[in-house]
């Protein structure tokens, strides 16, 4: 059997752009959801939890069907990709953050240098085994869709 | 100016904190962490307000909460938060970003020979002993050159041993001049190196003073019970004689000669406390003098340097062993409670 060789860099790429978008907005979602208080965090969980429990790419294919392109399937592969970055990176940054979040704030550390200096460098072999299943997620839909 | 009022549901706190060392004391529940993550700015207090070197940092009326990092609180927690991927100077120099590099560098082993950890700047935390490591985040804390510094209680969490010790709060007092508040369960520390002390229970400040004034003369019963006088027995004044500064204490089972006492009546109801490192105890046949007590013994627990013994009416008494050895086979007993030591409230 011969492998469709451009079918299979589309797959990837599109799977490959969507862990990258879901990547960003899901660590600075995860992040926010881990340190703040803020009205909608309980509903931010729930919404996350839907859209991990529906196929979300096929559904997109479905619902836009005949105008399909790839670069929508990325965009859309972002929502597919962002629950498990997002719960699979929680656990870590509660603890991160309940271990060195408040000892990093009181030396004067911003949010944001917390992030690039305590939490990115300890906590980054979770994160990417998140983004691993992430990949996998969006690539199994994506080549569902492609099949069909 | 440092004061702290913090109000919540479970928390009313009146503290003061001038420059120097206060050590906050209390059982576990007391509320001494919640009083310093208010401080620090991690916990919300519902009421109060909360002043460092004369600012305002929280106040409950007018909703001012400033956000931890811009308190110029140094806060050091009761679990190790030195970086781990970090080695000890990488982790002081994390904390002195405000500096240019050349005087970061030069900040940060000058804090490491101060804190005599100079042979330890490449290390990583993980290799060090858990009281270097309490060290080393003090070192670090105090980087940022903040106004105040706050320390966690470090001995409960596990660690064997004690962790804080003299030799740390000296090279603490060498290094920061501003107030600190240190959580401890040592007494022993409060004593030898605190300037002052701040004893809490149930949320609220029982007592505040200077440290070794507050454990000799205890100003209540309660402050008397958490610095560890053990006997306190209820008492009323049967008779007071100003002209030979005495007293005469009426308790339950016994009569007890105290010093006069000042500002109080004859008939007033009081406490009598006294060490049980000051009960003295001798044999039943002596001839009994001042404050002699004749009491039979309960029982006796022997710890490495003492033996505590309790006798009946709840009196105990701390002597050495080599004191016991010669009193063990004692017929009866009585004990001694010297005027001098006796504390009234």
């Amino acid at each position: 059997m011969t492998l469709n060789w451009p079918q299979v860099w589309l797959s990837l790429r599109v799977a490959g752009l969507a862990t990258l978008g879901a990547l960003v907005i899901g660590l600075w979602l995860g992040w926010l959801i881990t340190t703040r208080e803020f009205i909608g965090r309980k509903a931010t969980l729930v919404v996350l939890a839907l859209l991990f429990a529906s196929p979300v790419v096929i559904l997109a294919w479905v619902l836009l069907r005949p105008a399909f392109p790839w670069q929508a399937g990325a965009a859309v592969g972002v929502l597919a990709a962002l629950p498990p970055i997002v719960l699979g990176a929680r656990r870590p940054m509660l603890e991160l953050n309940r271990e060195f979040g408040n000892a990093a704030r009181s030396l004067g550390c911003s949010e944001w240098r917390i992030f690039w200096r305590v939490m990115l460098p300890l906590g980054w072999r979770p994160i990417l085994a998140a983004a691993g299943v992430a990949f996998a997620r969006v690539l199994a839909e994506w080549s569902i869709v492609a099949a069909l | 100016m440092t004061h702290a009022r913090i109000g919540s549901a479970r928390l009313d706190i009146d503290l003061p904190l001038p420059d120097g060392i206060t050590a906050l004391f209390g059982p576990a529940g007391a509320g001494k962490t919640a009083t310093l993550q208010a401080i620090a700015g991690f916990m919300r207090p519902e009421r109060g307000r909360i002043l460092i070197d004369d600012a305002i940092v929280f106040d409950g009326e007018s909703g001012v909460n400033l956000a931890p990092r811009r308190r110029r609180c140094a806060w050091v927690g009761a679990r190790d938060a030195l970086l781990p991927h970090l080695t000890v100077r990488q982790n002081l120099l994390f904390a002195a970003d405000r500096w240019a590099r050349l005087e970061r560098t030069r900040r940060a082993a000058e804090m490491l020979e101060r804190f005599e950890l100079a042979d330890a700047l490449e290390m990583r935390p993980r290799g060090l002993t858990p009281a270097r490591r309490l060290r080393a985040e003090v070192a670090r804390a105090l980087m940022t050159e903040p106004k105040v510094l706050l320390v966690d209680d470090r001995d409960a969490e596990g660690n064997a041993g004690r962790v804080a010790d003299e030799a740390l709060l000296r090279l603490v007092r060498g290094a920061f001049d501003g107030a600190v508040l240190w959580v401890t369960g040592n007494l022993d520390l409060c004593y030898s190196s605190a300037d002052r002390l701040a004893l809490v229970d149930l949320g609220r400040v029982v007592a505040c003073g200077p440290a070794r004034e507050l454990m000799e003369y205890p100003e209540s019963v309660e402050a008397a019970r958490l610095v560890g006088i053990s006997n306190l027995y209820p008492a009323t004044i049967a008779a007071l004689d100003p002209g030979r500064n005495q007293s005469r204490l009426e308790c339950a089972d016994f009569y007890l000669t105290g010093p006069y006492l000042k500002g109080h009546f004859k008939g007033d109801r009081v406490w009598v406390g006294i060490r049980a490192e000051d009960v003295r105890v001798h044999a039943g046949e002596l001839e009994p003098g001042v404050n002699f007590v004749a009491v039979n013994l309960l029982r006796m627990t022997e710890r490495p340097r003492t033996v505590r013994l309790e006798f009946a009416g709840g009196i105990a008494a701390e002597i050495s062993r080599e004191q016991y050895a010669m009193q063990k086979d004692n017929k009866g007993w009585q004990v001694q409670l010297p005027p001098a030591a006796l504390r009234v409230f």
